[in-house]
């Protein structure tokens, strides 16, 4: 490096105005044995610069392995429940056959009771094999009987 | 800021301050220490602008442990000083030379050189952090580094 060009970056450091770069420029001048005699004076201090670089730097440490496997867990889970509640309201099209006069008899599905979701969940499932818009009847049904 | 507001906004910022430096130091008897020199110090700087004060404290507060951690493990590194190899031990006496110069520097200058030397910060980003002009950053840290290097004269010319 220029010698030049160091005494102009000294000047510059000492009024705050040089760059992390060419900071870094000084130190790595300054490591060396060989330095100018007028400029010997800085070595000591531009050495100690050097030293302290970056010391109270915060760590940044990577995400332990445990922590990723929960979130992908847990995003897997979401995906699965919402494509469930999706898969639940699913209402399928009315075929030609409903608008017969039979189909519009009001087929009135049974409310379920079951004691866990899951006696609950194969009992609608059941229901809405028998017939499509099941649960759209079963809202309905719920909705007038609060209303 | 007169007096009162600034013991209103120290008695909000206590607790918080307190927390940072329990959890550098482990001890609430350091801890509370430390906090009250930190705002001993920012009473001094109440009249300069500073925009961000809960930032700023926290900042100064975390130096002021750091250094606190830094002197106890001086002590740790004299007793092993002859195991240690010799580049290790300039290089641990330069920055305990340094750092010791550096606590002595007044909060601002202080602050301002431990961010931008000891955490590689951008002028810019020490300017937000404290909530000051980039200029006025400029100018602390003018005046640390000269300081810095005046002291460093002194102690070489008198070896």
């Amino acid at each position: 490096m220029n010698e030049n060009n160091i005494r102009q970056l000294i000047e510059r450091f000492l009024n705050a105005e040089t760059t992390l770069e060419e900071e870094q420029t000084l130190y790595e001048y300054f490591q060396d044995e060989n330095v100018a005699d007028d400029l010997k004076p800085y070595r000591e201090v531009f050495q100690s610069f050097a030293a302290v670089k970056g010391i109270d730097k915060p760590v940044t440490k990577s995400t332990p392995a445990w922590v990723i496997a929960l979130r992908t867990v847990t995003s897997m889970a979401a995906v699965f429940l919402i494509g469930l509640f999706l898969f639940v309201n699913e209402e399928t099209p009315e075929t030609p056959q409903m608008t017969t006069a039979t189909a519009q008899t009001e087929y009135m599905p049974d409310l379920c009771e079951g004691s866990t979701p899951r006696e609950l969940y194969m009992c609608y499932l059941e229901q809405k094999r028998e017939q499509p818009k099941t649960y759209s009847l079963i809202k309905r049904m719920i909705y007038e009987n609060e209303h | 800021m007169t007096t009162e507001t600034f013991k209103d906004e120290v008695q909000a910022m206590r607790p918080m301050l307190v927390g940072v430096a329990r959890g550098v130091l482990g001890s609430d008897e350091e801890a509370e220490d430390v906090v009250q020199d930190a705002l001993l110090r920012l009473w001094q700087l109440r009249d300069e602008p500073i925009r961000n004060v809960r930032g700023f404290a926290r900042i100064v507060v975390r130096n002021l442990c750091l250094s606190k951690v830094r002197r106890k493990q001086v002590m740790v590194d004299i007793g092993k000083a002859d195991i240690a190899d010799e580049t290790e031990t300039t290089n641990n006496e330069q920055i305990d030379r340094m750092m010791t110069l550096v606590d002595a520097l007044p909060t601002m200058q202080q602050t301002v050189l431990r961010l931008r030397h000891m955490q590689d910060m951008s002028m810019a980003d020490i300017a937000s952090l404290i909530g000051t002009s980039e200029s006025a950053v400029r100018q602390s840290l003018s005046r640390a580094r000269r300081s810095i290097l005046e002291q460093f004269t002194r102690i070489m010319t008198t070896d």
